[in-house]
């Protein structure tokens, strides 16, 4: 059967099992929230569907501004989007009535839990999410800041709105006694926008502010900034003294969750070796590396400029560089390899890697390992080596050394110069390259769930493909299907 | 805002037309709901069914995404993404449940068997389908087909609905038909 014929038969099956509840459907609904009622009695509902009706039809003869003056109650007005580290956007509309909800990420789906607020009043929207917020830790006297984006085409109405938003915000930090910052702007939609936002999984709110701020500094760029929260891209923007115009703070991000700049300052000077006393133009601002918040340290001492990051949580050194003096050359190096951070290092990474894969790093011929970034942030080591003709590669959990993914591939070698004569006779068959795999995994048969075995041809090798999971892990082979031997061996954890 | 990303549509008519429903429901016209609803109903259960993996969730949810529908309707922005509306409640709704029950495990097989076995117009085949498609597929790789399968919507626009990138849904969804298919032939 062919993917046309699956996805067809699939779409029967589907058909054929979903109920048809539409009777109930209907009679459950109910008047449309926000609708604003006809002055009918109650009671003459019947007269209700044939006037609506007639309503639609006029507003699709009468166009776009017959829609938006008819609608009223039920249109889109303004556009409201809170940041912190959650992110959601909400549709309200000119009586200030919540339309619709959009949740940007986990941390929002998070804090919106069961809640429906469609339908609600805008300030008992913010209440409660502002509540949910604070009561699941996203707010804190640690993470302090909330950005307050309105987007709304009359712009006295956003400014308006933007003030009061910002009024109710600041009281329920009052009522739960913390002493919070909000960062307010007003945003105007547009395609690039959108597109930030879309491709980092942000809000446009968001996405303007981070736009401002690098717009402003050319050492930062979006995509370190968008991983952040906005309590830590508030406090990169002030310790570099960018002044956001179309911002409007009150109150100041909190860097209790940091170190101060002096002990930033004091563990880089200590790295170097060098008195405070003998430096000079030193520089201490906030930065992000790979989505952690470092203290940036410049400074210069006997015509050398040191480079510093310094985890601002920990006062570890991530990364430094040396350059000038008396060398005249650059050193340095990223720290993230030796003892910074809680990474657990290259040298612990490649080892265990090593170890799972049972080869000694003198019997490889080819040996790499360094971190790997998605999105700007630091996922996992990344460790590749050769041994004989096989290619080893894995993937080390940063902080634990866990191997999270594992795979082998080998290059060529025929077992013992066997060509198999076409046809089966030459083949192992599915029992054998099953049991092949199983023994490599170390594992019984009674083991696994989800086995499967399927034959296969890859560049001109006749192979079997067999996968299986044990628990959450999810293996995959491929068996040679003539000599048995073991040529790609993948074991992932599944998500 | 969410869809701007998004290819064109493989069939505009068929957008327009439920678009044209989303704005007659707007104006208070159950006979719309009652067409979008037509038009819209396998795949808003199947969607739904294949997040929640549960015959009876996803009736509610079929019945709660079109109450979401007549009551959001007024809020919808045209934008030429009917279905991806639709099914972001859909999706909406049935993460909820999930949340609620605490539970992303299936349900036993013999729960699915049993509600399908009362189901007249279940074929034997189209049991056969149902059950390699929960029990081959991860959840996203379920989602991803039943959508490529149901909704007419291109891989660009479930890899937006669904948050995951593009290759990401490519490879599940070519990853997701090969396991169908072993799983198709092993129940044959």
């Amino acid at each position: 059967m062919d993917e046309r014929e699956l996805e067809q038969r699939l779409r029967t099956a589907v058909e054929h099992a979903a109920p048809d509840p539409l009777d109930r459907i209907l009679a459950a609904c109910g008047p449309q929230a926000g609708t604003v009622l006809p002055f009918e009695a109650p009671k003459k509902k019947r007269r209700w569907a044939p006037l609506a009706v007639a309503a639609a039809l006029v507003v699709m003869c009468c166009g776009a501004f017959g829609i938006s003056s008819w609608r009223g109650a039920n249109a889109v007005d303004s556009v409201v989007m809170l940041d912190v580290n959650p992110s959601l956007s909400m549709e309200v509309s000119a009586q200030e009535r919540v339309l619709s909800v959009t949740p940007f990420n986990q941390d929002a789906e998070t804090i919106l839990g069961d809640m429906d607020l469609t339908g609600t009043d805008l300030d008992v929207a913010v209440n409660a999410l502002i509540g949910s917020m604070l009561q699941n830790g996203y707010l804190s006297d640690i993470q302090n800041a909330i950005l307050v984006s309105v987007e709304n085409q009359d712009a006295a109405k956003s400014a308006q709105l933007q003030q009061h938003l910002t009024d109710t915000i600041n009281s329920v930090f009052q009522g739960g006694s913390l002493e919070g910052a909000v960062l307010s702007q007003t945003v105007t939609e547009s395609a690039d926008l959108n597109a930030l936002a879309q491709q980092y999984g942000i809000s446009v709110g968001k996405a303007s502010l981070i736009q401002e701020v690098i717009a402003q500094d050319s050492t930062l760029t979006f995509a370190s900034l968008a991983p952040l929260s906005v309590n830590e891209i508030a406090l990169i923007a002030e310790s570099r003294h960018l002044a956001t115009q179309s911002v409007t703070q009150t109150g100041t991000a909190s860097t209790k969750a940091y170190i101060t700049a002096e002990e930033a300052k004091n563990a880089a000077l200590a790295h170097a070796g060098i008195a405070e006393s003998s430096v000079a133009q030193l520089e201490i601002e906030f930065d992000s590396e790979d989505g952690l918040m470092v203290y940036e340290v410049e400074f210069y001492a006997s015509g050398t400029e040191y480079d510093y990051d310094i985890n601002a949580r920990t006062g570890e050194v991530v990364n430094f560089s040396r350059e000038g003096g008396i060398s005249g050359g650059t050193t340095g190096g990223s720290v993230t390899s030796g003892s910074s951070g809680s990474y657990i290092g290259e040298a612990a990474a490649t080892a265990a890697a090593l170890t799972h894969a049972g080869v000694s790093e003198a019997d490889t011929a080819y040996l790499r390992c360094w971190v790997e970034h998605d999105d700007g942030r630091a996922e996992c080591y990344e460790v590749e080596f050769l041994a004989g003709a096989t290619e080893y590669q894995y993937e080390i959990d940063l902080y634990t050394g866990a191997v999270l993914k594992s795979e082998r591939e080998s290059h060529g070698v025929p077992a013992s110069g066997s060509v198999p004569a076409s046809g089966s006779s030459g083949v192992i068959g599915e029992a054998a390259a099953k049991s092949a795999a199983l023994s490599h995994a170390g594992v019984s048969e009674s083991d696994v769930s989800r086995i499967q075995v399927e034959p296969d041809r890859d560049d001109g090798r006749t192979l079997y493909e067999v996968e299986f999971h044990v628990g959450r892990t999810e293996y995959s082979y491929e068996i040679d299907a003539s000599s048995g031997a073991i040529l790609k061996a993948e074991q992932e954890l599944d998500d | 805002m969410i869809f701007c990303m998004t290819v064109a549509e493989p069939d505009p008519d068929a957008d327009a037309a439920l678009e044209d429903c989303i704005a007659r429901i707007a104006g208070g016209d159950k006979g719309a709901l009652a067409d979008l609803y037509s038009r819209t109903r396998p795949a808003v259960y199947g969607f739904a069914l294949s997040i929640v993996k549960n015959a009876h969730d996803a009736e509610d949810i079929l019945h709660d995404a079109y109450l979401q529908v007549w009551n959001a309707a007024g809020g919808y922005r045209r934008q030429g993404k009917p279905m991806a509306w639709v099914l972001t409640i859909t999706r909406n709704l049935a993460i909820s449940r999930l949340r609620e029950h605490g539970r992303t495990e299936p349900l036993v097989q013999e729960d699915w068997q049993d509600r399908l076995a009362d189901n007249p117009a279940v074929t034997h085949e189209d049991r056969m389908m149902l059950e390699a498609v929960l029990s081959a597929l991860s959840d996203e790789e379920r989602q991803i087909v039943t959508l490529h399968a149901l909704t007419g919507l291109r891989h660009r626009e479930i890899a937006a609905l669904l948050g995951l990138p593009l290759p990401t849904v490519l490879s599940k969804y070519s990853r997701a038909l090969k396991k169908l298919q072993l799983a198709w032939k092993e129940a044959d």
